[in-house]
C-alpha cells in the first residue's frame, strides 16, 4: 500500500456543501427509526385499528381526518423524540434549512424518490396517508396489488 | 418545528398551493370544483365528508378541499385550516334567506388565526339562476368593503355554465403566488 500522504497531496477540495453531513446523519437515524422493529410494529397496530374505516370511493369521511391526525402526532413525535435520543446535536431548525436549501432536482441523496421521504409525506400529506390505508386495506381483503414477482395461476383441469 | 413545516416548505418550492373551499351548503362548492377540474356535474349530491383534487393550472398545483357545508358539520372545519393559501367563500346568490347566516359564517372565519395569511375569494354563485343577487349586491350583503385582514374579491359566477370561474380562479393563484413564492 501506498502511504497516504503521497496521495494527499493529489486531492483539492474545491467545494463542498457545508452541513450536508449533518443532513446525511439526520436521515440515516431517520432510516434506522422507521425501519426499526418497533416502529413497524407501531405502524402495523395503527394500520390493523382503523383499515376498517377506510374506503374506496371519491368522497372522504369526515374520520378520515381525525385518523389522519392522530397518525401524524404520534409518528412525528416518535421520530423526533427518537432523533433527540441518538443525536446529541439533533436540531429541527437546521435540518428545516437544510431541506430547504436542498434541490429535489439534483437530488444527490435520491431522496426525493426514497420510500423514507414518501413516508415523511404520509406524516403530513392526507392523500399518501390514504392511499397507505387503503393499501393495507386491499391486502387484508386478500388482494395483492403489488406482487414483486409473476406467479403463475393455473386452474386445476377437472 | 416539525415535520409537517419541512414538508411544507419542500412543497413551496415546487409551486404547490393548497386551497379550501367553504360555504354553507348547496352553495355549490363540490361543483364548481368538479366544474373547475372537467368532470360532469350532473350527478352531485349533498357533500357529508370532504372531496379533494389536485389539478395543474398556469404552472402551479393546485391542492383543493371542498369540505360539506351542513350545519352539523361546520365545526370541523376547523380540520381543514391548515397551511391554507386560498380560501374561497361560496355563495348561492339566488338563497336571499340565508344570507345573514352566510355573512356570520365567513366572519367567524375571518377571525380565526390559522387563515390569517390566506387569499379570500368569494364567489357568487348561481348568477344563472333568475333572482340572484349580482356580486355587488353579495358584496353589499356580507359587507366585504370591512374586511381589512384579508386580501380579497368577490366575482360573479355560474358553476353550471362556467362563467368568470376562471378568470376568479386565475386572480387567486396569481394573488397568493405574488406572497409566497417572491421570496425565491
Amino acid at each position: 500500500m501506498d502511504s497516504p500522504t503521497e496521495h494527499a497531496t493529489n486531492i483539492e477540495i474545491v467545494g463542498i456543501t457545508r452541513g450536508s453531513e449533518f443532513f446525511d446523519e439526520v436521515i440515516g437515524h431517520i432510516e434506522d427509526i422507521v425501519l426499526s422493529e418497533e416502529f413497524q410494529q407501531m405502524q402495523e397496530e395503527f394500520l390493523e385499528q382503523h383499515w376498517n374505516c377506510f374506503e374506496t370511493g371519491e368522497e372522504n369521511k369526515l374520520e378520515y381526518m381525525d385518523i389522519f391526525e392522530e397518525y401524524s402526532n404520534k409518528f412525528e413525535s416518535h421520530i423526533m423524540q427518537e432523533l433527540q435520543h441518538r443525536m446529541d446535536d439533533f436540531n429541527m431548525e437546521k435540518f428545516v434549512e437544510e431541506l430547504s436549501s436542498y434541490d429535489s432536482h439534483q437530488d444527490p441523496y435520491g431522496f426525493g424518490d426514497s420510500e423514507i421521504f414518501e413516508l415523511l409525506q404520509s406524516f403530513s400529506d392526507f392523500q399518501t396517508f390514504k392511499d397507505l390505508m387503503l393499501d393495507y386495506r386491499s391486502r387484508k381483503e386478500g388482494h395483492v396489488p403489488n406482487l414483486e414477482f409473476d406467479i403463475l395461476i393455473t386452474t386445476p383441469l377437472r | 418545528m416539525g415535520f409537517l413545516t419541512v414538508l411544507k416548505k419542500m412543497r413551496q418550492k415546487e409551486k404547490e398551493m393548497r386551497i379550501l373551499l367553504l360555504g354553507l351548503d348547496n352553495a355549490g362548492k363540490t361543483t364548481i370544483l368538479k366544474r373547475f377540474n372537467g368532470e360532469p356535474i350532473d350527478t352531485i349530491s349533498p357533500t357529508l365528508g370532504f372531496n379533494i383534487k389536485t389539478l395543474e393550472h398556469n404552472g402551479y398545483t393546485l391542492n383543493m378541499w371542498d369540505v360539506g357545508g351542513q350545519k352539523s358539520l361546520r365545526s370541523y372545519w376547523r380540520n381543514y385550516f391548515e397551511c391554507t393559501d386560498g380560501l374561497v367563500w361560496v355563495v348561492d346568490s339566488a338563497d336571499r334567506m340565508r344570507l345573514e347566516t352566510c355573512k356570520q359564517e365567513l366572519e367567524i372565519l375571518l377571525q380565526e388565526e390559522r387563515l390569517a395569511g390566506a387569499t379570500l375569494l368569494v364567489l357568487a354563485n348561481k348568477q344563472d339562476l333568475p333572482g340572484a343577487l349580482t356580486a355587488n349586491e353579495i358584496k353589499e350583503a356580507l359587507q366585504l368593503d370591512n374586511i381589512t385582514t384579508h386580501h380579497w374579491l368577490v366575482v360573479g359566477v355560474s358553476a353550471v355554465t362556467g362563467e368568470k370561474l376562471l378568470n376568479a380562479v386565475d386572480w387567486l393563484i396569481d394573488d397568493i403566488a405574488k406572497r409566497i413564492f417572491t421570496l425565491d
